[in-house]
């Protein structure tokens, strides 16, 4: 049986898109391929370059400029709000790569403020005041020696130096509490 | 994952605050021992000097006798950090492993 060539419809123009009767171009058979190459199987060109899909905008697409927005809002008064962001895509030519890859430019209201950094170190900051407001308290109440020799101005007096006393203790566990913590919280955060 | 540094200073913390409260002790004995040799003998005349330092050497005693509990209790609360850190790396180390 002689070899007549492949079927023009396994070509590779059909497998991309090709449609003779909405193309209107007849695409050349592999026989002539065969006759200008001498070989059977080298790609075959069209007269028309076939239809490509068109180019679908990424989510990450930044809203359009509003001097570009005014011109499609003229263009489709009735085009409803989200046609805006696929109007690009639907012109496929007039998308940039800048426009659909580039990140987002961050707004000033994403800079971390000054707020938080500061919180951030102030729970350090607390505890070792606690810390150093505990050691004093502590040498002033184991330096006085009025409360040993009774010579303590009145009552007032005498529970303000049993709160003195009793305070060293639980201060120096309220500072290493909030070192604790501060500690704790930056071991999260440096978490990836 | 949790970097070890944070887990070995809260370590370091809690071990330093121990040590600090076992220093504390002793120093709280060798200032009671102190105090009773300086301790003035009633029976006879004694200078106002010699009182003052004994009561200097008792009231020292006394206020580092209470200090070693807070003292043990916030190397407590380090360790607890520093255990609660160790668990959270283990765990990811865990999850790490398993994916």
């Amino acid at each position: 049986m002689p070899d007549d060539g492949i079927d023009p419809r396994y070509a590779a123009q059909f497998q991309r898109g090709y449609d003779p009767e909405r193309h209107g171009v007849t695409p050349p058979a592999p026989a002539a391929a065969t006759a200008r190459d001498g070989s059977r199987d080298a790609p075959v060109r069209v007269a028309s370059t076939p239809e490509s899909a068109p180019l679908i905008a990424s989510p990450a697409v930044r809203p359009p400029a509003p001097a570009h927005s005014a011109e499609a809002e003229v263009a489709h008064p009735a085009a409803p709000p989200v046609a805006h962001s696929a109007a690009p895509a639907e012109h496929h030519d007039t998308v940039t790569p800048g426009s659909v890859l580039s990140p987002p430019e961050p707004d000033e209201d994403e800079l971390p403020p000054l707020g938080p950094r500061l919180l951030e170190w102030s729970l350090l900051v607390a505890g070792a005041l606690l810390i150093a407001s505990a050691v004093w308290v502590f040498w002033q109440a184991a330096t006085d020696l009025r409360g040993y020799f009774g010579t303590v101005g009145g009552p007032a007096e005498d529970v303000f130096l049993n709160v003195r006393n009793s305070l060293p203790g639980p201060l120096l566990v309220a500072g290493m509490i909030a070192i604790t913590v501060w500690i704790v919280l930056r071991a999260l955060r440096s978490r990836p | 994952m949790i970097p070890r540094r944070f887990v070995v200073a809260l370590g370091v913390l809690a071990g330093g605050l121990v040590a600090i409260a076992i220093g504390v002790i002793a120093a709280s004995v060798s200032f009671a021992q102190r105090a009773a040799a300086a301790q003035p003998d009633f029976s006879q005349p004694f200078t106002e000097e010699d009182f003052a330092e004994f009561a200097a050497l008792n009231i020292a005693s006394y206020a580092l006798v209470g200090l070693p509990a807070w003292l043990f209790l916030a190397a407590a609360v380090a360790g607890a950090g520093a255990v609660a850190l160790a668990v959270l790396r283990s765990r990811a180390a865990a999850s790490a492993d398993r994916w």
